[in-house]
């Protein structure tokens, strides 16, 4: 499914509504949520702006890729969810997929091609992917698609 | 090399002569808690799980020196959910000392990488508005992760050239200005290879531009920090001095109510300058276990 906007971004995972949509600005590629009094200054200062209120995401090459805000927002009202050990943890932030061994516990019923949201044991969320495998095994259960390591890999890659 | 103005011989000689004797010393690493996410018990618990050590610095409100970790805190989940943020001690202070109220309009003219920006969203808690201004393109990238990283929400941020900030048309009630500077020798070996006085003087120059538009952009009875992590009176002492003899109608110095640091030089290699410079605050590393730091208080009449 062709992502188009950040609201269709958040209808995959959940009916209620996140934000405000008309607090949402768009500058190039990414979303911003805005709150009037900020609103007010921008539309007054009409510089050249590179940050705005709250980060909501931005289209990659290939899909709409979270903030941190927004991954946290859907992990709290998201059905489907998976737990991670420490080390688990670790190579998720580090941008690695997740394997049946590091999983402590699931909620919900997860089938193959499901997104699911990976937690770690302080309930804390930490990105999402795609499941890729009919059962916990040894072996690669979810394809990650953002976790929030991406903050340090995008201000490496700006380097 | 000391002729040339620069090398480590002809530091030390220049601190010695502001009477200071400035020896080896190592920087002790320390973080901030955020408050917009956590609470100081919550994060010394859950990094203590890890066994990472905190010692609570005694001169700002969120500072923690590390006392003790067997792996860098800048890649960790607590880290890269914002609980924290790793900033040197004095450099916690500017942001305390202008201390602005929650319903606040603050300009922030030396924005990246924004650990003072989002320390100062964390003591308005997330109201008012801050404006924050930030010259090169470059830096813009680890702005924006850390604004988003410590959840600040309060904060637009422009590419912009702060020494224009008067044409923005906005008269702030607090302004932060943590100026570009040379920086100073703790933490960097090649510092003394790197610096001399010509570049020192170019440095403050443009401080001095950033100072004149600060004057202009604040509003009156308003309040202007300046701060360097230099230890160069040029970008210092010197440019205070500047400021009182071509702004002294429209502002005053005020003290920072610190108990940190030492006052402001008053006599700079044989010059004297006004008293009130004593009102600032000077960080030499070996006294405050810190890296060079200075900061100054500025009310507009």
């Amino acid at each position: 499914m062709k992502i188009s906007s950040p609201q269709e971004f958040v209808s995959q995972f959940t009916d209620k509504k996140l934000f405000d949509e008309k607090q949402l600005l768009q500058m190039g590629t990414e979303f911003f949520l805005v709150e009037p009094a900020l609103a007010e200054i921008n539309k007054k200062l009409q510089k050249q702006l590179a940050y705005i209120g709250t980060y909501l995401g931005r289209f990659g090459a290939q899909h709409f890729i979270p903030s941190v805000w927004l991954i946290e927002q859907l992990g709290k009202v998201a059905g489907k969810k998976i737990f991670v050990t420490e080390k688990g943890e670790w190579l998720f932030i580090c941008g690695r997929h997740l394997w049946g061994g590091n999983i402590t516990k699931t909620e919900d019923e997860l089938k193959k091609g499901d997104l699911a949201f990976v937690f770690n044991r302080y309930g804390e969320c930490l990105g999402y992917g795609a499941v890729v495998a009919e059962k916990l095994a040894k072996k690669a259960f979810l394809d990650r698609l953002f976790d929030i390591g991406d903050l340090i890999r995008r201000e490496r890659k700006k380097k | 090399m000391a002729s040339d103005g620069n090398g480590s011989k002809f530091f030390l000689k220049r601190y010695a002569a502001l009477g200071e004797r400035v020896s080896g010393f190592e920087l002790k690493r320390s973080i901030r808690v955020n408050t917009l996410k956590i609470s100081h018990e919550e994060i010394v618990k859950r990094l203590s799980s890890l066994g990472v050590e905190l010692k609570k610095i005694p001169f700002v409100r969120d500072g923690f020196w590390i006392e003790k970790s067997r792996f860098s805190l800048g890649a960790i989940t607590e880290y890269l959910l914002g609980y924290y943020h790793l900033q040197e001690a004095a450099s916690q202070i500017p942001a305390e000392i202008l201390n602005p109220k929650e319903d606040d309009v603050v300009l922030d003219m030396a924005a990246s990488p924004g650990g003072k920006t989002s320390q100062l969203s964390a003591i308005m808690k997330n109201k008012g508005a801050i404006v924050s201004l930030e010259l090169k393109p470059h830096r813009i990238v680890p702005l924006k992760v850390n604004l988003e990283r410590l959840g600040a929400k309060n904060v637009v941020a422009y590419l912009y050239d702060a020494r224009d900030a008067p044409k923005l048309g906005i008269q702030f009630d607090k302004i932060l200005l943590d100026a570009p500077c040379s920086g100073n020798f703790i933490g960097d070996a090649d510092w003394f290879t790197k610096r001399d006085l010509a570049g020192i003087q170019r440095s403050s120059d443009i401080q001095r531009g950033l100072l004149k538009a600060a004057v202009a952009s604040l509003k009156k009875s308003g309040t202007l920090v300046y701060s360097t992590c230099s230890l160069e009176p040029e970008e210092n002492e010197l440019n205070i001095q500047w400021l009182l003899d071509n702004f002294g109608e429209e502002i005053k110095l005020e003290e920072t109510g610190l108990s940190m640091g030492s006052a402001g030089l008053t006599n700079i290699f044989g010059k004297k300058l006004n008293d009130e410079i004593k009102k600032c605050r000077r960080f030499w590393p070996n006294k405050t276990g810190t890296q060079g730091f200075f900061v100054a208080k500025v009310r507009k009449k």
